[in-house]
């Protein structure tokens, strides 16, 4: 006699699922600050654990076993890290000490007063009846500044305790190699312990899930990888100033859904009006060089890298990005979007899963 | 017939149950499993390499009395293989009305086409009796032939041609029961 599974209405299910996700919003919003270190370290090493991955199975593929597999991709990774530390950080680090030296010098006050004063000959009172007087300008001036700085500082705590962490017991680098070495069985191990009910649909679900995150998280590195050194080659041509910093900028940009790519042309406008001469032409050759390699992103890019998996309605990408600032900072921004893609990941294939397997 | 069989093969394995010491050691469950294993000609004479690699794949699960296996038109994702008890298989026809096909017991394996594609199941297997198995699924084989490829093609060659032993053996009882309605038919 097969027993028959117990059959929950549209209306109860949808009224439970909507008190477990916001129970479960609460909690990590309770938890995150208590965890935020271990947490961001935890992320990074599945990150890099995602990256390395193939790298093992294509060792192992050539019949290198595991163990050896894994030192391999360390060795190779040890390689990337120390030419990266000879020749492009220094090279970085260089520009962005002396672009934030620029930046510190200039006197934005001066500039916004000119062209609130050019806007006021053509306009007469126009400053006035907007409310835009020189304290109003003072006060938001101020505003702007703390909370930036404020915004940074708490990114930079986040990420230097991290570092801290990363720096004084190595944990990535063994949790890293415990991940690739050891993934799998502890998977099995898991799911050694699920109800036999649910045995099949949770190994299935885990398999999908590791697919689909392994899969964006790399076509998400590659595409911003291949934008920032896009952005960085033609500037660097263009004879723009701090290139690289600025590859970087819209490397890292692009990994926000609409408005990253958007935003990117503020900063970057900025730069290049304060450095370049004359400031408006570079800023044509800016504007056209983004919005090329913004079509080559969209067209060629984006379809081949990810196909249909950054399916995220912009309003959610706005909800999500600002919720992300708000725990995190500009870091909480930048991996908002693909931490909400991990959660979407899982709980629309878990959902799907318990339809398909008719539990419920 | 088939009942009464069944009864009896149920109530023998019970005994067999009783007499079975009350914890058996970790070690001597592995070396039973894999003499059950290697003696199914999908994974015989495997080197000790290919076993191990094989031995982390394999997924042990225990079943009480009458307790759902895999349901029919659920999506298949792998083989068990019983390691003790039995299980009955279930067919369900379009009127959703339950057959029993057959039983299977210790060495007996199931479900191994969903092992090659993507298939929903095609019956409902349920556990007589308390019953261990071993399973082992499409994905991680998946990811095995990835990695070693020439052991991933060797399991995929054993596992084609148990399934055109099964074809064939399908084939002869078709044509079997074909001739019998002829025979019928004639009278």
């Amino acid at each position: 006699m097969i027993p028959a599974h117990p059959v929950i209405s549209p209306v109860y299910r949808r009224i439970l699922l909507s008190i477990f996700f916001i129970a479960s919003l609460v909690i990590f919003l309770l938890i995150f600050p208590l965890i935020s270190d271990l947490l961001v370290m935890l992320i990074v090493s599945i990150i890099i654990t995602y990256v390395m991955k193939p790298g093992v199975a294509h060792f192992e593929h050539l019949g290198v076993p595991r163990v050896w597999a894994i030192a391999g991709v360390f060795v190779l990774t040890a390689v990337v890290i120390v030419v990266s530390l000879r020749f492009f950080i220094p090279v970085l680090i260089d520009q962005g000490f002396l672009l934030v030296a620029i930046l510190k010098d200039i006197d934005f006050n001066a500039y916004y007063t000119s062209v609130v004063s050019w806007v006021d000959i053509r306009l007469p009172g126009f400053s006035d009846w907007v409310g835009m007087g020189q304290d109003q300008m003072q006060d938001w001036v101020g505003k702007f500044t703390s909370t930036v700085s404020a915004f940074l500082q708490q990114s930079t705590k986040l990420l230097a305790g991290a570092m801290n962490v990363l720096m004084l017991s190595a944990v990535v680098p063994m949790l890293i190699f415990f991940f690739l070495k050891d993934g799998s069985l502890f998977v099995k191990n898991l799911i050694e312990k699920v109800p036999n009910r649910f045995f099949e649909m949770s190994l299935s679900l885990v398999y999908r899930v590791d697919q689909q995150l392994g899969n964006y998280i790399r076509s998400i590195l590659v595409e911003s990888l291949v934008i920032g050194l896009m952005t960085w080659v033609s500037l660097e041509i263009l004879g723009i100033k701090f290139a690289i910093v600025l590859g970087l900028i819209n490397g890292l940009l692009n990994t926000i859904p609409f408005f990253g790519p958007l935003i990117a042309y503020f900063p970057i406008g900025l730069i290049v009006l304060i450095t370049y001469d004359p400031p408006l032409v570079g800023l044509v050759w800016m504007i056209i060089i983004l919005s090329a390699i913004q079509i080559f992103d969209n067209i060629l890019a984006k379809p081949f890298l990810i196909g249909r998996s950054v399916d995220v309605h912009p309003a959610t990408v706005l909800l999500v990005v600002l919720v992300g600032g708000r725990l995190a900072g500009a870091l909480g921004m930048f991996i908002a979007i693909p931490a909400y893609k991990i959660i979407q990941v899982i709980v629309v294939d878990s959902y799907n899963h318990l339809k398909e397997y008719k539990i419920i | 017939m088939n009942e009464q069989d069944d009864k009896m093969k149920t109530e023998s394995y019970t005994t067999e149950v009783d007499w079975q010491p009350v914890v058996i050691s970790k070690e001597k469950r592995d070396i039973d499993i894999k003499e059950i294993l290697t003696s199914l000609s999908l994974f015989s004479k495997l080197s000790q390499r290919d076993w191990r690699e094989l031995s982390d794949l394999f997924h042990q699960r225990i079943y009480s009395d009458g307790e759902i296996i895999f349901e029919y038109d659920t999506p298949g994702l792998g083989m068990y293989i019983i390691i003790e008890g039995s299980a009955r298989v279930l067919n369900i026809d379009l009127g959703g009305v339950k057959t029993e096909v057959a039983i299977l017991n210790k060495g007996d394996f199931f479900g191994e086409m969903s092992l090659v594609e993507e298939v929903y199941r095609s019956a409902t297997v349920n556990a007589i009796g308390k019953t261990q198995l071993v399973g082992i699924f499409r994905p991680q084989l998946k990811d095995l032939m990835h990695r070693r490829p020439k052991l991933g093609l060797l399991l995929m060659e054993r596992l084609a041609i148990i399934i055109i032993n099964r074809l064939r053996e399908a084939n002869r009882r078709l044509a079997e029961s074909r001739d019998r309605i002829r025979e019928l038919e004639a009278k």
